[in-house]
């Protein structure tokens, strides 16, 4: 066995900006007084991450993030073996970190791991809220302060990419959307360091972009997007370069759907 | 059909050269005679020796070609007249081009063809496509000598609108449409047919509404959050004015060209989806027409674009630039009623323009004092009619006919109204008859513009039945001519199966079992599937780590480690759905050279093998056959289904196949396509089982079902499908690898080579 293993690399000490679109920090919170498992929904890019790391911060709890993919095995996320030249030693994995220390533990793009790896997580979810670690031969009692949360794009659902019904239902959902025009502008004001008429524009040509999602582009600049862009136009790039760097050019590869969105582009500005 | 022109040159003859006999030919014919002498002497005065030579030489072809008097005096004529545009050598063409007419279609039509030179050259601006417009004509006199008259009458008409390309485009077209039914060959080229006169209008240069489609549609849902429906106007040829773009329920519709240079299409045609996106967004009900006359209905028109463009330019700053930038009418334009109309447009869009008429001024008060309203469409209707009454004062002649909204990107406005059936003052309904137009345009504009992506578009079912078959799907077809996909062209039926014994079959696989073994053995052990991690390799290319560290730990424990300790990518289960096509038309009743079974049944006995051996391996595999009896009748049965065993029931129907009829391969490729697109598999196989050549009774040339053919097979190999062929003849085995690749055509000359030659496909797949 480790030496308890210190979490402070994973506290957040100073305030990550967030600004709330509705009741989500309230709902949040009933949800971490009851340690229940939460799923955060929503497209790319909105703020499901900043989200959470505003949260852990709000709370006070350590965040372990956890960024899925398809190869990513259940050793992973719970821990493996390792070789050391007095022999093997094991090793916690972050998911067993958070569970045995006491963080909220983000998987983040929940979907994007296996299937058979995600059913690890299913004992911390009900509410038996143990983590057992067969190759250790050790069941790991959930921390008190241990809480599962994962994010979810439902934009990317496909036959082959979904998570199981079983899993799905071992979690609360929170809804998240670009936020309103004027929340986004300052949004992205702050954190871009833009002038807030120049978000205004910049939000404008990404709701013109979002009126394409589904006809010819998977989904519209992000939130994130346009802080991108912010941020090249606070290096002094001039704004329709800037949104042809940071947005026109990558969100799509279609010339057709490329040349319409940068029509729209123009009509934005003035 | 360009004829060359050394063919032309005279051979060498005893008794003078060819002008000394071409003289001789007229001489002492009195008036004729003197006209040729005048026609040779203006040529003789143009050009070389060698030119008067080739002159001379297609005029006595064209003498010898029966063509009387007439002609030969219209070739004399258009000589003389067109010596110093087209040259003795380009004279002679045209000449020799009538001497063809002539023959086939008579001497009336060749000098038809010579009066109407003239005009094709001054259409055409250019000698060399006034030659070949020439040829165009004379070769379609081949085939179609009753509709050289009524073609030629129409010269101006056609030549008018469209270019040469877009004229042999549009011959082409007509010589397809009509096939061998003179009525509607008459009816098509002398334009009486409407769809003659669209084809025209879309035969030219390509539009740049086709060009822009695909875009436009997108930016109008940027820009106002909703999906806008775009249809093409087709050119009315009595229109007065240039059409403009408008709406109805819904649509909007777009000339196929804006009036102008190229340079400005695609502002005009962004500036008009912008502008009618507009309408669709913010002027939400309709206009009651009322008492209003039609010059109020334009000013309320005129204050509506304006209201919209104003609140979508809110949201949308860049619009307003864009729209400004089309107003470019002059302050100090005559007064009538259409300019002033395009100068308060103006005065509305331009702040900074100046215009002293008190029409500009007052139009602009009249907004100025509604400004707090913009949301109300009111008062557009209020702006209309009170500025309609000081116009009327100023007793401005207005005609809606021959009125067209300014700037070019507005749409007619006439989408805004909503119009009364009994109340409505006589001008407006005859202004509301003279523009009628459906409300929802169901007929799309006629698609001629080969789009590829159409090539794969199913099937539309049709309903009716016929007890001969169920009409399935109807699929266009390649033209190598045009390089048009002719849109619906062929019709697929599904045809009823009769059921043989398969006892025949079935011997057939006994005979053969060793080939099954051998297919059997082959196709297991073909990799073909997704591609998969294996874990604890004895070899591979990366090091298992979770292996080498149980190994380690077992080797501490004094154990001995198991030492599989790699990761290996591999292709592991196989997994591919097959359909096999059978070529069934009559020629597969042949026997190849030395061959004791005919082409059909070394089909059915390869087949059956590759079936039997897929259904071995629990593999997908199915199995249509197709014949063809002209483009509306592709038949095709269905001998086994993908989730059908190989039982007897499938053994039945294969064993029921007979041959006949002709060989339309580029619809069946389109049709197996489409159903095995629906197959959920890794790699996609369709099989084509062939004696060679594509061939239809309606179709004369070899190229052009060949190249439709490789069309659908390149369409399906764009859709990841993989297609091959098997050749069961080595006759046509060059057209077999012109129609799919020299890499993809698989000879198999005796039934025992099947498995060499399904080893090579195997290995194919296996190989990407």
């Amino acid at each position: 066995m480790t030496a308890p293993l210190s979490l402070d690399a994973y506290r957040i000490t100073e305030e990550p900006y967030y600004r709330p679109a509705g009741d989500e920090v309230a709902v949040f919170e009933a949800a971490w007084r009851e340690r229940l498992p939460v799923m955060l929904k929503g497209p790319t890019g909105c703020g499901k991450t900043r989200f959470i790391e505003h949260m852990a911060w709000r709370l006070g709890v350590p965040l372990v993030t956890i960024a899925c993919h398809e190869d990513m095995t259940a050793s992973d996320l719970v821990g493996r073996y390792l070789i050391d030249e007095t022999g093997t030693v094991w090793h916690d994995g972050p998911l067993t970190v958070a569970v045995r220390h006491g963080a909220i533990c983000y998987l983040d793009e929940v979907v994007e791991a296996r299937q058979d790896t995600t059913v690890v997580i299913h004992p911390l979810t009900d509410a038996r809220r143990v983590l057992p670690i067969e190759k250790h031969n050790e069941l790991v009692r959930a921390h008190a302060d241990f809480q599962l949360v994962v994010s979810y794009n439902p934009g990317y659902q496909s036959a082959i990419k979904d998570l199981k019904e079983s899993t799905k239902q071992r979690f609360c959902a929170i809804g998240f959307d670009y936020p309103a025009h004027e929340a986004e502008a300052a949004i992205v004001a702050e954190e871009a360091g833009v002038a807030l008429d120049v978000a205004s524009q910049l939000v404008a040509i990404a709701e013109r972009s979002r009126n394409l999602g589904g006809q010819g582009l998977a989904e519209g600049a992000s939130t994130r997007m346009l802080v991108h862009t912010g941020r090249l136009v606070a290096q002094g790039l001039p704004l329709a370069q800037a949104v042809d760097t940071a947005i026109v050019m990558p969100v799509t590869d279609e010339p057709d759907v490329r040349a319409a969105l940068a029509a729209a582009v123009e009509a934005c500005l003035p | 059909m360009m004829t060359s022109v050394a063919r032309l040159d005279p051979p060498a003859a005893p008794d003078g050269g060819v002008v000394t006999r071409t003289e001789r030919l007229f001489a002492g014919r009195g008036a004729l005679g003197v006209a040729y002498r005048e026609a040779a002497e203006t040529v003789a005065k143009h050009g070389s020796e060698d030119d008067t030579e080739v002159w001379c030489a297609s005029v006595s072809g064209l003498a010898n070609a029966n063509a009387g008097a007439t002609a030969l005096l219209a070739a004399w004529q258009l000589s003389r007249e067109e010596i110093r545009a087209l040259g003795p050598r380009r004279l002679a063409r045209i000449i020799e081009a009538a001497g063809a007419v002539c023959r086939r279609a008579g001497a009336t039509a060749a000098a038809q063809l010579l009066k109407q030179a003239p005009l094709a050259r001054r259409s055409l601006r250019s000698g060399d496509s006034t030659v070949t417009w020439a040829d165009i004509v004379a070769d379609l006199a081949r085939e179609m000598p009753t509709a050289i008259i009524p073609l030629l009458a129409e010269t101006g008409r056609v030549l008018s609108r469209t270019d040469l390309d877009g004229f042999r485009h549009w011959v082409e077209s007509g010589r397809r449409a009509c096939e061998r039914d003179t009525g509607s060959q008459v009816a098509f080229f002398s334009l009486e047919d409407p769809a003659a006169v669209r084809l025209l209008a879309r035969s030219g240069r390509s539009q740049p509404f086709d060009r822009l489609e695909r875009r436009l549609s997108p930016y109008a849902a940027a820009l106002y959050g909703r999906p806008a429906a775009l249809r093409g106007i087709e050119p009315d040829p009595e229109a007065i004015v240039p059409p403009r773009p408008n709406i109805a329920g819904g649509l909007m519709r777009l000339p196929l060209r804006f009036a102008g240079a190229d340079e400005i299409q695609d502002r005009t045609y962004h500036a008009a989806v912008a502008h009618m996106g507009a309408h669709l967004a913010f002027s939400r009900s309709r206009f009651e027409v009322g008492k209003l006359r039609p010059l109020q209905i334009a000013l309320v028109n005129l204050a509506e674009d304006h209201r919209v463009e104003t609140l979508a330019s809110r949201a949308l700053p860049g619009l307003a630039n864009l729209w400004r930038s089309f107003h470019t009418i002059g302050a100090d334009t005559p007064t009538t009623t259409d300019n002033l109309l395009a100068r308060i447009a103006r005065a509305l869009a331009d702040p900074a323009f100046e215009d002293d008429d008190w029409a500009v001024a007052k139009a602009r008060a009249l907004l100025a004092e509604r400004s707090d309203r913009l949301e109300d469409p009111q008062i557009s209707r209020e702006f209309g009619s009170l500025l309609g009454n000081d116009f009327g004062q100023r007793r401005l002649q207005f005609n809606w006919k021959t009125y067209a909204v300014e700037p070019l990107y507005r749409d007619d406005g006439l989408g805004l109204w909503e119009f009364p059936e009994d109340v409505a003052p006589p001008e407006t309904i005859e202004m509301f008859s003279d523009v009628a137009r459906p409300e929802e345009c169901s007929d799309a504009p006629e698609r001629d513009d080969g789009r590829v992506d159409q090539d794969l578009e199913p099937a539309r079912v049709r309903a009716a039945t016929r007890e001969d078959g169920l009409p399935v799907a109807r699929y266009p077809e390649f033209d190598h001519r045009t390089g048009d996909l002719r849109q619906e062209w062929t019709s697929v039926r599904d045809m009823p199966v009769p059921s043989a014994s398969p006892a025949r079959l079935h011997a057939l696989a006994a005979t053969h079992a060793s080939v099954h073994q051998k297919l059997v053995s082959q196709i297991r052990s073909a990799r073909i599937g997704r591609s998969e991690r294996l874990k604890r390799q004895p070899d591979g290319d990366v090091l298992d780590l979770e292996a080498a560290i149980d190994h380690t730990v077992k080797r501490r424990l004094g154990e001995i480690g198991d030492d599989r300790l790699f990761i290996r990518r591999n292709r592991q289960a196989r997994d591919l759905a097959t359909l096999v096509l059978l070529d069934v038309s009559e020629s597969t009743r042949d026997r190849p050279p030395l061959s004791p079974a005919s082409v059909l049944d070394m089909e059915l006995a390869a087949t059956t093998l590759l079936a039997g051996a897929l259904d071995d391996l629990g593999d997908r595999i199915a199995i249509r056959s197709f014949a063809s009896d002209g483009r509306n009748d592709v038949r095709m049965a269905r001998l086994k289904e993908f989730d059908e065993r190989l039982s007897d029931g499938p053994l039945g129907r294969l064993a029921g196949v007979r041959p006949g009829l002709s060989t339309r391969l580029g619809a069946a490729i389109r049709h197996a396509t489409g159903e095995i697109a629906a197959e959920r598999a890794y790699r996609r196989l369709i099989t084509v089982v062939t004696d060679g050549e594509p061939s239809d009774v309606d179709v004369a040339d070899p190229d052009y079902l060949a190249l439709d053919a490789r069309h659908a097979v390149r369409a399906a190999r764009r859709a990841g499908i993989d297609i091959v062929c098997i050749a069961l003849s080595n006759a046509h085995l060059d057209r077999a690898k012109q129609v799919f690749g020299a890499g993809h055509v698989f000879p198999v000359g005796r039934i025992d080579t099947l498995p060499t030659a399904l080893s090579a496909i195997i290995f194919r797949l296996a190989a990407r």
